[in-house]
C-alpha cells in the first residue's frame, strides 16, 4: 500500500492574541504521491496559515501530522528542519522582502541546477520565452526581484521527491510561463513521489490540479461549485479600454521608434480604462514616472526608449524637476503599487489613515472615517482590521486595504494601480471592477498593470 | 518597546541589574577599621581581592568604580547614538542639506583631529570633568554610526513605500518615524556594542593615564598602579577583571543579539 506523502489530522489552530477565534477546528488532509491539489477560500479564511501548519511552522494547539512517513511529534525540532530541508519546499506567497537571501538561495540552487540538467535548463528557458540560459538567469537574479517567483517555481519544479507547497505561485507570471510550468510540475508529479498543494484564486489553475478543496466551517471540504463561481466573475479581456473617449487626456506615453514595434503607446483620457500586461509598464512607472512626480532623479536607462512622456499636460522628459512637484502636491495623481509596497511594517492601518488624513489640505474627520468604514462594508472586511498592520492580515485583506487607501485620495484625476487583483478572491475581484467602472463614469483615468 | 523583546536587550540589562546589586552587596560589606596591617595584602577572608599599595581594599576600589564606570559609557553610548543618528537620518533624508553642509566632508575634518592629543592637553590643564568629557566623545565618535545612518537613510529614500507616502503628502516628521526609524535601528543594533567599546577603550586609556575624572581610584589607575608593582599581581588581575565586567553586558548584547539575527535567517526558506 501506498504511503501517503502527507497526513493531517484534527488540526485545530487559532492566533495567538487574536480575537479571530479558531481557524482550524478538527481539519484533515491526505495528500498521496502524484497527486496535485489545489486549495481556494475567501481572503482571510486561512490559506496561508494552513500551509504553515502542514510544514509545522507555527505552533497549533492540537495537531496530528506526518510528512513523509515521519510523525511531528516525536520529531526534534533538528529532525524537523533537516525533513523541511531535504523532503519539502515552499514557495511563499508574499512580496519578498528579503531579496537579498533569497537571491541567494536562487543563485545556488540555478548553479546546481545547470550542473545537473543543463539540458532541460536549456529547454525550459525556451519554453519560458529566453533565448539562452543566460538571459533567464539575468531574469531570475535581477536585484531588483522581479524574477524571484520563477526561480523559486524552477528550482519547485526540480524536488526530488516530498511536498511541495505553492502559495499563490503563478499571480504575477504571464500566462504562457504559467502554462510551461504548470506542464512541467505534472510530469515531476508522475516521475517522483511528489504531492503538490497549490493555494490560489485562480479558476484556470483549479481546473489543473487533480481536485479542489475549500475551507469551510472551518474545515477543509472538497469545492463542489466551482463553475457556479466561474459564472459569477468575467475579467476584462487583456489590452481592453473602455470608457469614454475625448476627455481631458491625463496620460500620454509614445516610445521611439524601436521599442514601439514591441510595446504599444498608450493614452489615457479622464473616463476611460486602460488595462495592460507589461512589465516595461511596471518598471516605467515605479523607477520612471514616480520619482520624477516627486521632483527626484531618475536613471536614464529608463526613459531611454520613450519618445514622450505627457502626464496631466506636463512633460516629464523635458520639465524642471521642481515644476512637476505641484502634481504631486495637488495630489493628482495616485500611483498604487502591491499592499506589501504602501503600509509600513508594525504600524497598524488605523494610525496609517491617520496619516492620510492629515496629509489632506482641508482635513474633514467627519466625512474622512464614514468613508473608510464604507469602502470596507463594501470589501467586505470587519472593521476590527483596522487596529492590525499589513504583517498580521492575509494578502488579499493587506491589497483590500491598500485600495481603500487609493480610493480615499478624492483629489487624484489619474489612478495608476499596479496588480490590483493581486490575492483578491473571486468576490474583491467583482467589487473591484465595478469600483473601477463607477470610477471612469465619474471621470477620472485609470491605469491597471498586471501580469495577466 | 519592541526592543526590549530580543535576547542580547534582555540580557544586557539583567547583566547590567546584576552588576549594579553585586557591587552594592561589595559596599554594604565594606569594613574600614579591617584594613590596618602590613599593604599591599594578598586576597584574605576580609579582603577577597586583596589591598593596594597604600592600603585600600581592592574590592571596595571595584565595587564603587564599576557602576560609575558603566553609568558613564550607557550614557555616552546614548548621547553618540542619538546625535549620530539624528545627524545620519536627517542628512540622509534631506539630501539638499548635503549641498550646503556637506556631511562627509565634516566626518573627514572630525576623524582627522586626534582625539586623544586633545584629550591629554584638556586633561594637563585640568579642564576634564565627566561634563566636557561627554561632549568630546560626541563630538569625535559620532562620525562612524552617522555614516551608517546616512547610507541607510539614503537608501530607503528612494524605496516605493517612501515615495508613495511622500506623493500622498504624508509629513515629513512621521515618514521619518514610521518608514526610517524602525528599519535603520533595526541594522544599527548590533552596532551599539561596537560603539561601547570603542568609547570605553578611550575612557579606560584616559583613566590608565591618570587623567580620570571618577574622582576616587579608578579601574585605570588600579591597572597603572598594578603595571608599578608586578610583585604584587592580584592587583593588575582585578583591575582587568573589573575591565572584563564593564564590558561584559555590551559583549553578551553583542553575541546574543547576532545569534538571533542568524536563527532568523535559516527559518526563511523551509
Amino acid at each position: 500500500m501506498r504511503e501517503p506523502v502527507l497526513d493531517l489530522t484534527y488540526l485545530t489552530f487559532a492566533w495567538p492574541d487574536s480575537e479571530q477565534g479558531l481557524i482550524f477546528d478538527g481539519a484533515s488532509l491526505k495528500l498521496m504521491p502524484g497527486e496535485i491539489i489545489g486549495l481556494w477560500a475567501k481572503n482571510g479564511q486561512g490559506k496561508t496559515t494552513l500551509c504553515h501548519c502542514v510544514l509545522g511552522l507555527v505552533p497549533t494547539s492540537k495537531m496530528q501530522l506526518t510528512l513523509m512517513g515521519r510523525p511531528f511529534e516525536k520529531s526534534t525540532p533538528a529532525e524537523w528542519r533537516a525533513l523541511l530541508k531535504n523532503q519539502t519546499f515552499f514557495c511563499p506567497g508574499e512580496n519578498f522582502k528579503a531579496y537579498r537571501s533569497t537571491l541567494r538561495f536562487i543563485k545556488s540552487e540555478m548553479k546546481r541546477l545547470q550542473r545537473q540538467d543543463f539540458e532541460w535548463l536549456c529547454d525550459l528557458s525556451e519554453r519560458l520565452g529566453f533565448k539562452s540560459i543566460q538571459l533567464l538567469l539575468n531574469y531570475v537574479l535581477d536585484k531588483s526581484g522581479k524574477g524571484i517567483k520563477l526561480g523559486l517555481l524552477i528550482r519547485a519544479i526540480r524536488q526530488p521527491s516530498g511536498l511541495i507547497v505553492l502559495d499563490e505561485p503563478f499571480e504575477d507570471l504571464p500566462r504562457k510561463q504559467q502554462a510551461v510550468l504548470m506542464d512541467e510540475l505534472t510530469r515531476q508529479a508522475c516521475r517522483a513521489k511528489i504531492a503538490v498543494m497549490c493555494v490560489t484564486h485562480n479558476q484556470d489553475i483549479l481546473k489543473w490540479c487533480h481536485r479542489a478543496l475549500t475551507i469551510e466551517d472551518k474545515k477543509l471540504v472538497p469545492l463542489v461549485d466551482l463553475g457556479a463561481n466561474e459564472k459569477k466573475t468575467k475579467l476584462d479581456p487583456i489590452d481592453c479600454a473602455f470608457g469614454k473617449q475625448g476627455g481631458d487626456v491625463l496620460f500620454d506615453l509614445q516610445w521611439k521608434e524601436k521599442a514601439a514595434t514591441q510595446l504599444p503607446d498608450l493614452q489615457i483620457s479622464s473616463g476611460q480604462h486602460v488595462r495592460v500586461s507589461s512589465q516595461d509598464f511596471r518598471e516605467l512607472v515605479l523607477e520612471g514616472m514616480m520619482p520624477a512626480l516627486l521632483g527626484m532623479s531618475v536613471r536614464k536607462e529608463v526613459f531611454e526608449a520613450v519618445g514622450s512622456f505627457r502626464v496631466m499636460d506636463f512633460d516629464l522628459l523635458k520639465i524642471k524637476k521642481q515644476s512637476l512637484k505641484n502634481i504631486s502636491s495637488k495630489q493628482e495623481v495616485v500611483i498604487l503599487p502591491t499592499a506589501g509596497c504602501i503600509f509600513p511594517d508594525g504600524l497598524n492601518f488605523l494610525d496609517f489613515f491617520k496619516m492620510v488624513l492629515d496629509a489632506k489640505h482641508k482635513p474633514d474627520p467627519a466625512k474622512f472615517w464614514p468613508k473608510i468604514y464604507q469602502w470596507m462594508n463594501i470589501f467586505s472586511l470587519s472593521q476590527e482590521l483596522l487596529m492590525r498592520n499589513i504583517g498580521s492580515v492575509s494578502k488579499g485583506q493587506g491589497q483590500k486595504m491598500a485600495l481603500i487607501y487609493a480610493l480615499m485620495q478624492s483629489h487624484a484625476k489619474l489612478l495608476i494601480l499596479i496588480d490590483p487583483y493581486a490575492g483578491l478572491d473571486q468576490r474583491g475581484q467583482l467589487i473591484l471592477q465595478n469600483v473601477i467602472s463607477e470610477l471612469c463614469k465619474a471621470g477620472k483615468g485609470i491605469l491597471t498593470i498586471d501580469a495577466n | 518597546m519592541k526592543m526590549f523583546k530580543q535576547s542580547g536587550v534582555r540580557w544586557f540589562l539583567a547583566l547590567f541589574v546584576l552588576i549594579h546589586v553585586g557591587c552594592l552587596i561589595g559596599l554594604l560589606t565594606f569594613d574600614e577599621e579591617s584594613l590596618s596591617g602590613f599593604n599591599p595584602q594578598s586576597p584574605n577572608l576580609t579582603h577577597i581581592f586583596g589591598t593596594t599599595t597604600t592600603g585600600v581594599d581592592i574590592g571596595y576600589i571595584l565595587a564603587k568604580s564599576i557602576p560609575i564606570t558603566l553609568w558613564f559609557l550607557t550614557l555616552s553610548v546614548v548621547a553618540v547614538f542619538c546625535f549620530a543618528l539624528c545627524m545620519g537620518i536627517v542628512f540622509g533624508y534631506f539630501q539638499r542639506l548635503n549641498s550646503y553642509v556637506p556631511l562627509l566632508r565634516l566626518i573627514e575634518i572630525v576623524n582627522s583631529i586626534p582625539m586623544l592629543m586633545v584629550l591629554v592637553i584638556l586633561g594637563y590643564y585640568h579642564w576634564l570633568f565627566w561634563g566636557t568629557f561627554l561632549i568630546l566623545l560626541v563630538v569625535f565618535k559620532w562620525p562612524l554610526t552617522a555614516q551608517i545612518v546616512q547610507g541607510l537613510a539614503m537608501s530607503q529614500q528612494r524605496s516605493i513605500p517612501v515615495m508613495v507616502a511622500q506623493g500622498a503628502g504624508f509629513k515629513n516628521h512621521l515618514i521619518l518615524r514610521h518608514y526610517f526609524l524602525p528599519k535603520i535601528l533595526k541594522a544599527l543594533m548590533p552596532k551599539i556594542p561596537t560603539l561601547a567599546i570603542s568609547i570605553f577603550n578611550t575612557l579606560a586609556i584616559m583613566d590608565y593615564l591618570g587623567y580620570s575624572f571618577i574622582g576616587t581610584p579608578s579601574l585605570g589607575s588600579l591597572i597603572a598602579e598594578g603595571k608599578d608593582n608586578l610583585y604584587a599581581p592580584w592587583i593588575l588581575l582585578s583591575g582587568l577583571s573589573g575591565l572584563l565586567v564593564v564590558n561584559l553586558p555590551f559583549i553578551t548584547w553583542s553575541f546574543l543579539g547576532v545569534a538571533a539575527n542568524n536563527n532568523g535567517k535559516r527559518l526563511t526558506h523551509a
